[in-house]
């Protein structure tokens, strides 16, 4: 026995992991860091940066001091930003490598905040670039179109309604032409007449003779009732062509008038400017509250899925798997969470349950709750929600209702062309959104009130813009959103859109004003020009159909005239000599 | 270089073939098996505790290693197979939830296969190394202890260094 221990041995394998632990113990702080940044990576896609790290052993718990995670999108600034993150994690449950904190408060936290240096982007998004380009929406005055460019690439309603009426006419054109030649002529009319005449009037000898006069009577009757239909037919085509074209000549009449009025807006300016305004204006700065409001899902519940994909991924060196404990704990469960976000010297609190990315694991969704009372900047902010991550996209619903949120000197449109800010106003907003397989539906509105703005533009047009802004006192933007997660869609629309377009219209110089007057002119004269020719060709055919008519009737009454004289006097003769046989008189 | 010098001195001594043997042996199963996890403690407390011949447990281990990368595909799928035969799952799923279990991390695929091919490698390891210790001592060493580099190198300090430490 003695032979085969080694006693020095086992001072040696004491001194080995006395040195081991002892080196884990003394760096433990920097084992922390490397596995929190890195992990952090992995969920968000660009580098991440924590100041420093503390740690307590009973019980068990982080903190991470001054945490900052890169916009994959903007990596010049950090998507949030979190003075510090602590946690409280259960020990045990990290041997099977689940990560479980009963209670995580996370304070100070800030969105958008500059960096020091640009971070690194490991993995794109797919989000969209700038939403609104200022130089689009606004061209100078000479990039103003000619009349001859606007009537060349606009859709005018003159021209198709000239298109439609020329197609309607071409369409009846040939048939009724066809129709009109093979009617019955005058003297086959007069002749009809002449023979039903000759024949209804004529004395009659015999039985026989009235049998076939009576024959001859029907042919030609026949015969009418055909030329009849010919001329009945005609007078159809050309009701159906009357039917067709008089609608279509009339919106011809129309269209000139029309085409006017919407072309004075476009030489006026534009009219995607003049319906993008509240979106170039407001977008960017409401896209940016949206962006704070919505953060539960559009930035936390994708560094979930993304942390759950990276779960999946096979290792290269083997895989760790799951047997069914009784815990049945998911890999990260953060039972509690206190978030504190930092917003102008006041502080937002909002209180979590149950973050996971395996909601179906612990059977119920990430809930979060905001409900603040009054402050210095706000009246009321209520909000709350929920996600569940589905192995098909996130399951989730979000409602806000914010009261008085005072607004301070904020940069709306800070660009060479127009500027504008917004020196002091009230903000009240309600909405809700829902998100079924990452597909986001929802809407809201944004009422701002007690407003003064100041903005300032650098062209006529811009000028009138930055007039219409300076002159607001409240708006209400009513806002859409749509999209997926983590590329949401929003939208926005409101009263400034007509103001401004009747801004810009009652500001329309000089040169603007010839340019229209030309157009009106040009348009007057198409529409004269296919109107002439059309309305000619119609008052013929109305013409023909009123002769057709004449026709018509003329053969009618032929039609009901019968031999009933002949027929009368040749039954009395009968009788007559029926009686003189019976009775010899 | 120090480690081959000191496995020289271990296969030229009086060492017994089980000891170098068994130092073969235990430096395999490191080299070949994930270095974190409750195994590599148990491997080295055995190592020094007992008679284990150190050097050849270091050059076993630094061999060995050079052959993770193409073995470690092969030895994942035996643990995979293993962990996810059905007949075994109550046994896992027993062990998984023990905090033993846990430490061993034998849920881990590349962890429980590179064990077990290990493990069935070691007696054929074991004995070879064995035959072939004996076998240098009786061929090899006489006639290498003739060549005139080993005496020299055997007549210089950084030999009688070596020797003194291994003592």
């Amino acid at each position: 026995m003695k032979n085969i221990i080694r006693w020095p041995g086992l001072i040696a394998f004491v001194l080995i992991t006395g040195s081991i632990a002892a080196i884990i113990i003394l760096f433990f702080d920097f084992w922390i860091k490397l596995a929190a940044q890195k992990g952090l990576e992995v969920a968000t896609g660009a580098e991440v940066n924590i100041s420093a790290v503390e740690h307590t052993f009973s019980p068990f718990g982080v903190s991470l001091i001054d945490v900052q995670l890169t916009d994959p999108n903007k990596p010049a600034t950090n998507q949030i930003q979190a003075a510090k993150i602590s946690a409280d994690i259960e020990l045990s449950p990290l041997l099977l490598r689940k990560v479980i904190i009963d209670n995580l408060i996370v304070s100070g936290v800030q969105f958008g905040t500059e960096r020091a240096r640009e971070g690194e982007v490991f993995r794109k998004t797919n989000a969209q670039g700038e939403r609104s380009v200022l130089e689009e929406l606004f061209p100078n005055k000479e990039d103003l179109p000619s009349v001859d460019e606007v009537l060349a690439r606009s859709p005018l309603k003159t021209t198709k309604a000239i298109e439609e009426v020329q197609a309607a006419y071409d369409r009846h054109k040939e048939g009724i032409a066809t129709q009109y030649k093979n009617l019955p002529s005058k003297d086959k009319l007069a002749e009809y007449k002449k023979q039903i005449e000759a024949l209804s009037k004529a004395n009659y000898k015999n039985p026989s003779e009235l049998l076939a006069a009576k024959e001859k009577f029907d042919l030609l009757k026949q015969e009418i009732r055909a030329d009849k239909q010919i001329l009945t037919d005609f007078k159809d085509s050309v009701s159906q062509a009357k039917q067709e074209l008089s609608p279509k000549i009339a919106q011809l009449k129309a269209a000139p008038g029309q085409d006017y009025e919407q072309l004075k807006a476009l030489v006026a300016g534009d009219a995607g400017a003049i319906s993008d305004v509240t979106t170039m204006v407001f977008g960017e700065k409401a896209a940016q509250w949206a962006e704070y409001g919505l953060a539960a899902f559009d930035i936390v519940a994708p560094m979930l899925k993304n942390k759950e994909q990276q779960s999946e991924e096979a290792v290269s060196a083997g895989r760790w798997l799951s047997f069914d404990d009784e815990s049945g704990l998911p890999e990260l469960w953060i039972k509690n969470a206190d978030i504190s976000v930092s917003w102008q010297q006041e502080n937002l609190l909002s209180v979590w349950h149950d973050i996971t990315y395996q909601h179906d694991i612990i059977g119920r969704a990430t809930t979060f709750k905001v409900d603040s009372s009054k402050s210095k900047l706000w009246q009321s902010f209520k909000l709350n929600g929920d996600f569940w991550l589905k192995e098909n996209g996130i399951l989730a619903q979000q409602n806000w209702q914010l009261a008085g949120l005072k607004l301070d000197n904020i940069d709306l449109v800070n660009q060479d062309k127009l500027s504008s800010k917004l020196l002091t106003g009230l903000m009240s907003s309600n909405g809700s959104i829902k998100v079924k397989e990452n597909t986001v539906i929802g809407d809201g509105v944004i009422n701002l009130t007690s407003l003064t703005m100041q903005a300032q533009g650098s062209n006529k047009m811009t000028n009138i813009v930055a007039n219409t802004l300076n002159q607001l006192e409240q708006l209400s933007i009513n806002s859409d959103v749509g999209g997926v997660i983590g590329d949401l869609d929003l939208s926005f629309s409101s009263d400034l859109n007509r103001q401004l377009g009747s801004a810009l219209l009652a500001n329309i110089g000089k040169e603007e004003q010839g340019k229209l007057d030309e157009l009106k002119a040009k348009l007057n004269t198409q529409m004269q020009a296919a109107l002439g020719s059309q309305d000619a060709q119609l008052g013929e055919w109305l013409d023909w159909e009123k002769l057709a008519d004449g026709d018509i009737s003329s053969l009618e009454e032929m039609l009901n005239s019968k031999m009933n004289n002949a027929i009368d006097n040749k039954k009395d003769e009968l009788k007559d000599k029926l009686k003189g046989k019976l009775f010899g008189g | 270089m120090g480690i081959l010098a000191k496995l020289l001195k271990a296969l030229n001594s009086d060492s017994s073939p089980w000891q170098l043997a068994f130092g073969f042996t235990l430096g395999m199963i490191m080299g070949l098996t994930p270095i974190l996890g409750l195994h590599s403690l148990i491997l080295v407390f055995v190592v020094l505790f007992f008679r284990v011949n150190i050097s050849s447990f270091l050059v076993a281990w630094a061999l060995f290693a050079l052959f993770t990368l193409p073995l470690d595909s092969l030895m994942a799928s035996i643990g995979e197979s293993l962990l996810t035969t059905e007949s075994l799952q109550p046994f896992w799923t027993a062990l998984y939830s023990s905090t033993f279990g846990q430490l061993t991390q034998f849920y881990h695929t590349l962890t429980l296969g590179s064990l077990i091919f290990t493990l069935l490698l070691s007696p054929v390891l074991l004995f070879a190394s064995k035959y072939l210790v004996i076998q240098y001592r009786v061929k090899v060493m006489v006639w290498v202890n003739k060549i005139k580099l080993v005496q020299f190198i055997k007549g210089s300090n950084f030999y009688r260094l070596y020797q003194a430490l291994g003592e």
